[in-house]
Order: structure tokens, then sequence, then C-alpha cells
């Protein structure tokens, strides 16, 4: 599904070349449950968001599904991404003007969904994740973890093919954090490819790989 | 999706009042200028346009040499209408007007100076397209001798009677004449260039009692001609033939006199027609480009505070950004999506201005003179100018800031260090300094203004013109007993002396004629001529340079002239020297006086006679106390009833009326100096509204820098230096530019004051003060606060 080639990336500051990514060379299969580890600066985000298309490399090349992505406009980028995949953060990244409901709508806007069908998206989401009763509510009357169940929401209700997940339990206390994953895990095991970087052990777990990375090297 | 960004917008309006605030009042007044500006124009480009007729109606207008003296006018011979007909088939029709002002017309017991009547031709409700109330159209001028008054008119003086049918009497020359009322007609639209109060038939001028012996020659020009043509293509063809006609109608009556006629469509008399004598008010096309430009400017700084606010602000916007693009949203999508916003806003704005607009124009009703319609349910152009206006300003003000954010990069977003107010910083100063630019040239352009009508209304005019009552002979009886008059105002010792002059500084009407030096090399000299008696040198304090003691002899052959005609006609000595007047007379120079200003000061001193003898039809000019003015006035009343009972009194005082001459100038400052007081108002709101982000963002900065020890006065410097330097960064580009238009404003005069440094230096100081008095008031605020709050939150 993800193929990296000889990834690099670097910022040019004046003179010198700082490197944030060295040489990446990975393959992921679909199915996979994959854990990117590594001390703060270590270019963990970096990573997932050249794998997630928000950021481009500064060499090298990116297969996804076999097709060139560091080839393809910004357009081409977009369509892929939006019908591809789902972003949950560490700090959820709701949008606060709008309730549950609308938050999980807005992805569906952009892919075009007809109405009816979206909102029996929406309906059946809710339901999944026991919010149908905080579908009026806006993120900052939930607590972390039902931010982040949203958020979670919000990221498999496209139907993504593969789900980025920027350290999803970083802000949540431990049984709140045991439930996310559980969730993962269990989209997972219903065939959604999942890429998750994380500081913690017990989470990496929940995958079936661990990657390790260290001042942006791979560590073998 | 729309719901969804109409969602996003009216939330995010209502979390941040004080930008929605901002935002919403400066649009909402750049955008109410902008309408009332609109409605003004739009009015003056409708001048005429209510003639059915508009495109086929011309007026015929002279361009005429005589005596090498050339000249553009518009009153033509009471011969041109009826020959033009004859001789062009495609002239369906002519009118012709002909003017009188000051006519005394009685019915019963009421007696009122009239100035707005016209003699008019029976063709004038068919072809103008003004509306008459009672009578018939066609047939209201068909007789000598009657008169259409307006409603208000005829309520005047026929209160709730029946007005058609009754005869009211004209006075003229102390003749006095029945006229009777065959119509009422509507006042004129406002929009109309011709007005008028009374109308009555042409063909009176015809009659033997009137007594109008010029009015079959060709040289004597009193008439405004119109015609109206078949159809309106045929205004090149018949342009074309007019010289033809003019060498085989008019050549054989006027001789040194050669004359070519032009058409003038009747909707370019208001704006577009400058014609010496043209008796039709006109206004200059130039005044309207300066406000729509001035008013275009408001609403364009009051777009930057919205281009300002929405970049800096997007902090708080660019994690919503993120998460969209995170979602999908392409750059187009977003982009619409702030465009939808600012466009919201714009409408909210216009709204409000549509409320500001109702509550202004009745107020620029009384204070521009001009009855401005605004009305929304009636046409459809006036919402469709809205829509446009909302949408147009909701675009200009909200490009920028989408593109602009709409580019941002999520990734970046998401990084903990990510601050947007970095982003656009430059862009943002530069459109605060073009704000600047605006507001300091409008406010240099306005002291500049106000300086020049100062000067005009100050200025050593070589006369008096303080204290100086102006009573006008109107009638023959007033005229007879003028004499009579002046020797018994004289005894009260309020009056310091009387004199009477044909006219006076600042009347609109003088003369010019001809005058002929004698001797070896004759030369011709066009010189403004008035008749005045002995006393008037004194009475308007005006200099004597040389003189050789004239008498008050009547005999109107003794003439002063001024220190400029002495140059122009360039005797070494002119004292005793003749010159030989227009109609023959032989004139002897008994004085040269200083110059002094009779016209307007946008005009140079011209060469000018006074001759002096008994003027006919003239003014009283009465030199009064300056105390107790008000006796006195009551005193001139009471004589003139005793001596004149048959005339009514009117009066008016010198220098108010030379004030008159400023009055379009006068409404130009007023209108500048409200422009750069709104200009200001706006800039230093988007300056707050700035600062305010500032205070917000640097919250954390200004807290560390005062528990390391910075006081409050360094914590306002840090946060006013750059609003300071791109405000005098401002000033220098300003400067120049007023400069530049206003030596353009002031060339318009002949006479003007300079321009100083201190104007400039004066404008800027304004305009920094009022920045730093808006920019101090959040950062004073900011810097007495307690650090330890402002750090809890960290």
């Amino acid at each position: 599904m993800i193929k990296l080639h000889n990834i690099e990336k670097y910022y040019n500051n004046k003179i010198i070349k700082t490197f944030v990514l060295r040489n990446i060379n990975m393959e992921i299969a679909e199915g996979e449950f994959v854990s990117i580890m590594g001390p703060s600066g270590a270019g963990k985000t970096t990573l997932l968001n050249i794998i997630g298309m928000l950021d481009s490399a500064s060499e090298g090349e990116y297969y996804f599904y076999d097709e060139p992505v560091h080839k393809m406009n910004e357009k081409k980028l977009s369509q892929l991404h939006k019908s591809y995949i789902g972003f949950v953060f560490q700090q959820y990244h709701l949008i606060d003007e709008l309730t549950v409901y609308e938050n999980l709508e807005t992805p569906l806007l952009y892919q075009k969904v007809k109405t009816n069908d979206r909102k029996g998206r929406v309906a059946e989401t809710l339901d999944k994740f026991n919010m149908v009763a905080k579908k009026d509510l806006f993120p900052n009357q939930l607590s972390g973890g039902q931010q982040q169940l949203v958020a979670i929401a919000r990221a498999i209700i496209a139907q993504p093919k593969l789900i980025l997940a920027d350290e999803p339990t970083g802000n949540l206390h431990s049984d709140q954090g045991k439930e996310i994953m559980e969730i993962l895990k269990a989209l997972n095991k219903q065939g959604t490819t999942i890429v998750q970087v994380t500081h913690s052990e017990t989470n990496a777990e929940y995958g079936n790989r661990i990657i390790h990375l260290k001042d942006g090297w791979i560590e073998k | 999706m729309l719901k969804n960004y109409l969602k996003i917008a009216i939330r995010n309006l209502l979390r941040n009042k004080t930008f929605s605030a901002i935002n919403i009042l400066g649009l909402a007044v750049g955008i109410a200028s902008c309408v009332l500006i609109l409605l003004y124009v739009q009015n003056e480009f409708s001048f005429d346009s209510f003639n059915k007729n508009y495109k086929r109606i011309f007026r015929v207008g002279q361009n005429q040499v005589w005596y090498g003296n050339k000249s553009a006018s518009t009153i033509t011979s009471a011969r041109l209408g009826p020959a033009l007909k004859d001789n062009f088939p495609e002239i369906q029709n002519y009118v012709r007007v002909y003017n009188v002002s000051r006519f005394l017309i009685k019915y019963k017991d009421k007696t009122y100076f009239e100035d707005n009547l016209k003699f008019v031709d029976s063709s004038f409700f068919n072809v103008f397209s003004f509306h008459l109330l009672e009578g018939n159209p066609s047939l209201v001028f068909s007789k000598p001798y009657s008169i259409v008054l307006t409603k208000s008119e005829a309520r005047k003086y026929f209160g709730n009677e029946e007005a058609v049918g009754k005869t009211i009497i004209l006075i003229r020359n102390n003749k006095a004449m029945n006229f009777t009322v065959t119509g009422v007609a509507s006042k004129p639209p406002s929009n109309s260039s011709l007005r008028f109060g009374f109308l009555a038939s042409f063909n009176t001028l015809y009659e033997s009692t009137w007594n109008f012996q010029d009015i079959n020659d060709w040289g004597q020009m009193s008439f405004l001609t119109f015609v109206l043509l078949t159809k309106d293509q045929s205004f090149n063809s018949l342009q074309a033939r007019l010289p033809g006609f003019v060498n085989s109608q008019m050549k054989q009556d006027m001789e040194n006199f050669k004359v070519s006629l032009f058409l003038q469509p009747i909707r370019d008399i208001h704006l577009f027609s400058h014609f010496e004598f043209d008796p039709l008010p006109n206004a200059d096309v130039k005044s309207l480009y300066i406000f729509s430009v001035i008013a275009v400017f408001l609403l364009l700084i009051a777009c930057i505070n919205f281009m300002n606010l929405s970049t800096a602000r997007y902090t708080k916007r660019a994690k919503e950004i993120g998460v969209r693009k995170v979602m999908g949203a392409a750059r187009l999508q977003l982009i619409k999506q702030f465009l939808g916003e600012s466009i919201i806003i714009s409408f909210a704005a216009t709204c409000l201005a549509i409320m500001l607009v109702e509550i202004i124009l009745p107020i620029t009703k009384n204070f521009i003179n001009v009855d401005l319609k605004f009305n929304l349910l009636n046409s459809i152009s006036i919402p469709a100018a809205l829509l446009a206006v909302a949408i147009i300003t909701g675009l200009t003000a909200g490009l920028y800031p989408a593109v602009l954010l709409a580019s941002f990069n999520p990734a970046s977003i998401f990084k903990s260090n990510f601050k947007s107010s970095n982003i656009g910083t430059g862009a943002r100063k530069g459109l605060v300094l073009f704000q600047f630019v605006i507001t300091i040239a409008l406010i240099v352009c306005a002291v500049i203004i106000r300086k020049q009508l100062d000067y005009v209304q100050h200025a050593n005019l070589g006369f008096n013109k303080n204290n100086v009552v102006v009573i006008p002979l109107n009638t023959q009886e007033a005229a007879n007993n003028a004499e009579v008059y002046q020797t018994e105002i004289r005894r009260n010792p309020g009056v310091i002396l009387t004199t009477d002059a044909s006219d006076y500084p600042g009347s609109s009407n003088f003369s010019r004629s001809t005058f002929e030096t004698t001797g070896a090399n004759t030369r011709t000299i066009w010189m403004n001529s008035l008749y005045v008696d002995s006393t008037y040198i004194k009475t308007l304090g005006i200099k004597i340079i040389k003189e050789k003691g004239y008498t008050a002899s009547a005999s109107g052959n003794e003439i002063l002239i001024n220190e400029t005609a002495e140059k122009e006609i360039g005797f070494a000595e002119p004292i005793g020297k003749e010159l030989t007047g227009g109609n023959g007379d032989k004139l002897t120079i008994v004085g040269v006086f200083k110059d002094f200003n009779f016209q307007s000061l946008r005009e140079k001193i011209a060469p000018q006679v006074l001759r002096l003898g008994t003027p006919s039809y003239g003014n009283i000019l009465c030199r009064v106390k300056p105390e107790n003015y008000s006796s006195t006035i009551s005193f001139l009343n009471k004589k003139w009833k005793e001596i004149n009972p048959e005339t009514p009194f009117e009066y008016s005082f010198l220098d108010q009326d030379w004030n008159k001459l400023y009055v379009h100038e006068m409404k130009f400052g007023i209108i500048a100096n409200i422009f750069s007081c709104l200009a200001i108002a706006i800039a230093c709101l988007g300056l707050f509204g700035l600062v305010t982000f500032s205070v917000e963002e640097r919250t954390k900065e200004i807290g560390i820098r005062k528990v390391l020890g910075a006081s409050v006065g360094g914590v306002v410097k840090l946060l006013s230096k750059d609003f300071v330097k791109v405000v005098l960064l401002a000033n220098l580009i300003a400067w120049p530019t007023a400069y530049y238009f206003m030596t353009k404003w002031l060339n318009s005069f002949a006479y003007k004051t300079g321009i100083s440094i201190w104007i400039f230096l004066m404008a800027g100081a304004i305009a920094l003060f009022v920045a730093l008095a808006t920019v101090s008031f959040q950062a004073i605020k900011a810097a007495t606060a307690n650090p330890v709050k402002s750090l809890r939150y960290e």
C-alpha cells in the first residue's frame, strides 16, 4: 500500500541544512497496524505527515497504491488523501465552532456525499460510538476522551483505507487511552490500515509492527 | 456545505464581537458614504432626463466673436427659433425661454417680488415633460397675457381659491399689466435645469403694450432657444448645415459680429456647460468625480480594516483551516468559504449602511439642498446597486485574506510553535500605511480648503464689505424716490453714508463694454463698467490714487478707472484724457482708484470703469454703524414704506452677498471635512482592532517583560512603536500627494492663500496623535495588567 524510497526531509536555514528525516525506506502493507516510536525530535510526526500527504518530502519517492505521490499536483493529492486517509491528532483538532454532529458531517461534505446518505452515515457513526445524546454539544462541552472519540469517529466516517494517528492517547488518562486503543485495534481487525506515532510501549504493543526512529534515521 | 459555512461564519462573528463590530461598523460607514455619494452623483447625472423626449431636445448655443472678443453663449435672438423651424424639416418644434428677474406680482392685497418668471412658447408643455395639473397643455399659452403658476405659488396668492381664470397684475417699468391664469403646474422636478414658479405666454412680448422693441432684431440676444428634433439621429446632419443657415439668415443684420451655432443635448446642460450668461445654474462634473473617488477611498479604508483584522487574527482560524484541509478540503473550497464569510459581513454592513443612509439623508437634504431619493422598494436599480456594492465590498475585503489563509500548510499549522500573526505582517503594515496616506492627505486637503475659504472671506478686497446694507431698487417707484429716500435715511444717526449704484461687488450681474482710446493709435479695450454716484467710492471705502476733483454731475461723462485699466490703456498721465464708450459717448477720466475685487477671488481683477452719474434701477448701498443695526434696519424699513408704499422692502448685507460667491467651495470644504473625519475614524478603528489583537497575542511576552522589570512606558512603547513608524512614513507619502492636488485646486483662484509647511506638520500631528491615543488605550491596559494573571494561563 505504501512504499517509501530514500525519503529525505530537510529545512534550509540560511547556510545550514537541518535534516529531519534521513534515507527512509519502508513499506506498509494493507491491513497492517504500524507503530512509529522514538524520542522527541526524531521526525516521527514529519514522517506521518509525509505519509498523510500533508507535507512533502525534500527528496525521495513515495508510492501510494503504486502511484507516485511525489509527482502529484495539489489537486490530485487532496483528492487522494480525502478518499483514502483519516487523521487522528493528539490535540483532537475538532472545529470548535461546530457541534459534534457537524464535525462528523464535515468530511462527508468535502467528499460531496448526498444529503440522505450523509445523514445516514453520521447517525450510524454516532450510534456506533454511543454519542447520539451528545450530538448537539460543542467540543468544549466534552471531556478529552470524548473529544478524541469524536475525532476518531470523524476520521473513520469517510471509510478511509488508512488511519494515521499522531499520539492519539497523548492527552488522555490511561483508562480513556485504553478505550481509544481498543477502538483502533477493532478498526484494524475490520481491515483498516493504521499507522500511529506513540511514546508509549503499551500502546505500541497494540500494533503488529514497530518502527523506531532516531535523529531522522530508521533504527534497524 | 453552504449551511456549514454559514454556521461557522455566524458563530465566528458572534464569538469575536469586537472584531465583528469593527468590521461591520467600518464597512457600514464606508458603504453609507458610497451610497450617499452615488445617490448624489446619480441625481446630478439624471438632470433633465425626466423629459420623455430628452434624446431629441437640444439647446441652441452660439460661438461668437465681437471686436476680437471670443465667447460661447447660450442666449440667442428671438428670431432664431422660428427661423430654424422654417428652414429645417427635422426640427419638429422649438421653445424659446425668456428669463426675467425681479418682477412685482400683485393679487388683491398680496404683493411679492418674484424672481422665477419665464416667458415661454406655447409648445413648452409639448416639448418638455413638466406636469400640468390644471389647464390644457397645448392651449395655456396660446393667448398673450396668459400665465401658469406652480401649485405652491398659486396657493401663495390665491390660498384655497380656484386659481384658473383669476387675473393677476405684473408690474414692469411702472406699468401694470393684467395676466390671466390659464393653468397650474406642479413644481419642476429637482433634477430639472429649467426652474420656474411662473410661466407666461411668449407672444405677450410681441404686444405693443409690452413695448419690447428689439424682439425682431437678430442682434438682440436674450432668449434661450430649445429645439425638438423629429429623431435624435438627425442631430449630426443638422449641425453640419447650421453654418449655411447662419450665412443666409443671420448675417445681413449683424456687422462686426461673427456667429456660429451649435446644438447642445439637453442632458449636457447641467454638468457639461460653462458658458457666458448661462441663466441655468449648473454644476461641475469634476467635483462629482472627486467625491466619488473619496467615497471609494473611504470604503477601501474600511475594507483594509477587514483584511488586516482577518489576516491578523487567524491563529484562531488556523486550526480550523488545518483540520479542514486534513479532511480533504481543497484550497478553492476554503477560499470560497472565507469569501462567503466576508460577503456575509459586508451584507450585514450594508444593512446597517441602509439604516445610516435613512438617518443621514434628511439631514443632507437641508444641507446640500438636493432632494435625493432613496427608495428601496420603488425601483430595481437601488437594491441591485446595493447588492453589487455588498458583493464587491465582500470580495475586495475578503479575497486577500481568503487566498492567504487557504494557502496555509496544515503540517505547519499543527506544529506547536505556529503563529499565524507572523503571516502577512509586511502586507498588513503596507495596508495600514495606505490607510494613513489617504487619511493624512484628506486632512491636509480639508485644512487647505478651510484656509483658502478663510482667506477669501477675510482677504483685503480693496473695499470694506462689512456693515453695508444693500437695498435693491426693484421698481420705477423706488428708483424715482431713491434720492428722497437717501436724504431721509441719512438723518438717522445709525446711517453713515449712502450711495446709489447699478451694481456692487459680489452681485452677479455687471456689464462689460468696449472703450476706445482717442488720438493717434485708437485701441479698443473691454472693461467692466458700472454707473455709480459720487459717494460710491467713500461708502465702500475704495482708495483713490489720483484725482482731479470730480463733481457729482449727472452727465455720466466723467469716469474713474482702476489701476489695472490704467496699465491696460497705457496713458502716462491718464487724468483728463478721453475715452469713447461703446455707444459713442465721450468720457473723461477724472481719477484713478486702487484695484478692488469686484468679482470673486477666482477671477483676476479686470480693468474697471466707474461712470459717475445717477444709475437707473440700481441699488442703494448704505453704510451703517455696527451698533444696534437692527433698529437701523427697522428704521430703513419704516421710511421705505412711507416713501414707496407700492414696493416691498428688501435688503441684504454686502458681506453675506459676497460670501455667497463661495457657496460651492464651502460645500466642498464641509464635505472634505466630513470625509477626513470619517477616514481617520475608520482607520483608527482598524488600528484599535490590530492593537487589541497584538496585545492578546503578546500577553505572555508582556507578562514576562514586566516580571523582568519593564516599566509601563516601556511596554506601551513596545506596542506602539511599529504603528507610529507607519504613521510617520505615511506622512512622507501623503504630503507631496496632497500638495500636488491642492496646488491644482488653488490654481482655480486668481488670489490664493499660501501652502505652508505648518499645515502638513499639523495634519501629521493630528493623525499621529489620534493613532497614538487609539493604540495606547489598549497598550496601557495591557501594560498595567498584573503579570501574575497573564502568566497564570501558561
